[in-house]
């Protein structure tokens, strides 16, 4: 069952910025899901149509099969919220503020009480239970909006930038919590720009970029796509660009990259099987005296994540000549005029 | 580390759900904002200042109401006409900055949370109301009833006072609904207060300038001495009932279909 269904939607404000176009994603039950993409790509006012805190100017939100909307408290009665900029009451702590969320759900008194303590204890916030929220540091408050996005056990979980300002303890310690809770079963929507953050915890990814929908999909799909037919050697020896030259001249379709001193990025043109020419470039590179150390797939989010953005760029710009003013003609013809343009 | 946490994190979400229907959790997350509003009301310096500021008051209106040796009718108009005047001005304060002032984490911080707007909106309108209205009745009730027993010259009826303390809760109630109406439509609070208050205080010069006898001191009371003496009529009463009580049902619902057309 997917329990997040956005079909089309679009979000524009006041008729001046469009936040989000045309995007559809299903979300499976037990999945957690990285919302990512650049600042102003539509991360939050995505978040903020799920929760039916804001209205579709076209399009559909489903949540757990039924039509989110502003009115629908009863289904935002099963999901948790970790907004951006956390909006504590300063004046409270963080057993008040707990109890108070608690309330708010209609959770009954003594379930309040018993999964507050739970929760303290699990966000480490038992020795900070007392203090004012407004005297407790950053990392503190992320965990404590956490635990309020889960006292009511909710069976969606949506985090927007929950890592944003937290020191790495703070961070492995939020990313370790997540992944706990995919243990659990919870759904999850984690808006981030912190790419490694989504690599370590999200089983699927969208990539939002100025409120398109340029990738929705299992992460390992994403950095297949996105680097088919790449690889990364790690390699050691002083004949390293003479090979690369050589190689460069008997397969001009073989594109190099060197990512450091000892490691060189692989790209090659043929769809399907590369292993001949992958063989060529290993047999040349131990002819020039090179120390082969590792072949590996290419497969971080985020150097996936930056080269579907590029991508992007260039298909937004050929959409817009091709499609909507029929000038596709001057793409084909001369490439380096409309990119002139728009830079 | 992580093994306590995760044991930690499946015992907090492993226990019961929250159980009730939809229309149990809307009720208990109402009372629950109820509570809350009514908590941030009273610990507020403008309601604590005004509440001092009225007891002072009406402790003062006691102590000269003994040697005050007109009827004490025109006494207590006085002080309802006061009240009027400055009450209003804190009462519309109070209910048009209700919305306003927390609409910049309304929605992340209150309606995420398994809330709709109308529970939230209707614990507001009740909020607000229930502190106007008791600070009025704290202060006024015992005032006039005081002031009804120690008066040199008492010619006030319990039904007459008790008239024109239902008038008075009404038109305060009303400016109470008018404010938050106001403060869903703004959202900027300064504008809707000085809108609210603008047209609030014309509505009330041209109100007593349409039932004041003269320009006298007594003359611009109108006919409110006389509702204290428990002369009104029965179509008096009705009338300014039926008038008061259109907005009471008419404001919830327009401020409530406001509220759900928007964004959070």
């Amino acid at each position: 069952m997917d329990i997040v269904e956005i079909n089309e939607l679009t979000k524009i404000y006041d008729n001046r910025l469009v936040a989000l176009n045309t995007v559809s994603l299903k979300l499976p039950q037990g999945a957690i899901m990285g919302l990512i993409g650049p600042n102003g790509a539509g991360k939050s006012t995505a978040l903020m149509l799920i929760l039916g805190l804001q209205k579709p100017t076209a399009g559909s939100v489903s949540v757990f099969g039924q039509p989110m909307a502003l009115s629908s408290g009863d289904l935002r009665s099963r999901i948790g919220f970790l907004p951006q900029s956390g909006a504590f009451p300063p004046d409270m702590t963080s057993i008040t503020y707990l109890d108070q969320i608690g309330k708010l759900f209609g959770i009954p008194h003594e379930l309040r009480k018993k999964r507050l303590s739970s929760l303290l204890h699990a966000t480490e916030l038992l020795q900070a239970s007392s203090p004012r929220i407004d005297h407790l540091s950053s990392g503190q408050r992320t965990r404590l909006g956490i635990a309020a996005a889960l006292i009511n056990d909710p069976d969606l979980l949506i985090l927007d930038e929950p890592t944003v300002g937290l020191d790495p303890e703070g961070r492995a310690f939020t990313i370790s919590l997540i992944s706990e809770l995919r243990r659990n079963g919870k759904t999850v929507i984690l808006s981030t720009h912190i790419l490694p953050d989504a690599d370590q915890v999200c089983d699927y990814v969208a990539v939002l970029n100025q409120g398109k929908l340029i990738f929705s999909g299992p992460v390992e799909e994403m950095k297949r796509i996105a680097y088919l037919n790449t690889v990364d050697l790690t390699v050691a020896g002083e004949g390293v660009d003479a090979a690369i030259e050589a190689i460069e001249l008997q397969e001009p379709d073989t594109h190099f990259e060197r990512l450091g001193a000892e490691t060189v990025r692989v790209a090659f043109q043929q769809h399907g099987d590369f292993s001949v020419a992958l063989a060529n470039v290993l047999m040349e590179f131990s002819r020039c005296g090179v120390t082969l150390r590792a072949v590996r797939q290419v497969g971080e989010l985020e150097d996936a994540f930056l080269k579907r953005l590029a991508e992007d760029r260039l298909r937004g710009f050929s959409r817009a000549i091709g499609t909507e003013s029929g000038l596709g003609h001057l793409l084909h013809n001369d490439t380096t005029q409309p990119q002139e343009k728009s830079s | 580390m992580t093994t306590e946490i995760n044991e930690a994190v499946r015992e907090a979400t492993e226990t019961l759900r929250p159980t009730g229907t939809a229309r149990k959790r809307s009720i208990a997350a109402f009372f629950s904002l109820l509570q809350y509003d009514l908590s941030t009301l009273w610990s507020s310096w403008v309601v604590r200042f005004w509440f001092l500021l009225t007891i002072i008051g009406a402790v003062s209106a006691v102590l000269l109401a003994r040697n005050y040796s007109d009827q004490t009718s025109f006494f207590i108009s006085w002080a309802l006409v006061l009240y009027s005047g400055l009450g209003s001005f804190v009462a519309l304060i109070v209910s048009a900055s209700a919305v306003s002032a927390e609409r910049s984490f309304l929605g992340v911080a209150i309606i995420s949370r398994g809330i709709a707007p109308t529970p939230y909106l209707l614990a507001k309108l009740c909020s607000r109301a229930i502190t106007i209205l008791g600070m009025f009745l704290f202060v006024m009730v015992p005032t006039m009833f005081i002031v009804q027993t120690q008066g040199l010259t008492n010619d006030m009826t319990t039904s007459g006072m008790l008239l024109a303390l239902a008038y008075w809760s009404l038109m305060l109630t009303v400016l109470v609904f008018l404010g938050i109406t106001v403060s869903v439509m703004f959202t900027n609070t300064l504008l809707g207060v000085t809108v609210l208050g603008v047209f609030w205080y014309l509505g009330l010069m041209l109100l007593a300038a349409a039932y004041a006898g003269d320009l006298t001191v007594d003359g611009v009371l109108g006919g409110l001495p006389l509702v204290l003496q428990g002369q009104s009529r029965m179509v008096e009463i009705s009338t300014i009932l039926i008038i008061g009580g259109i907005p009471l049902l008419v404001l919830p619902f327009i401020a409530t279909r406001i509220v759900n057309s928007r964004d959070m």
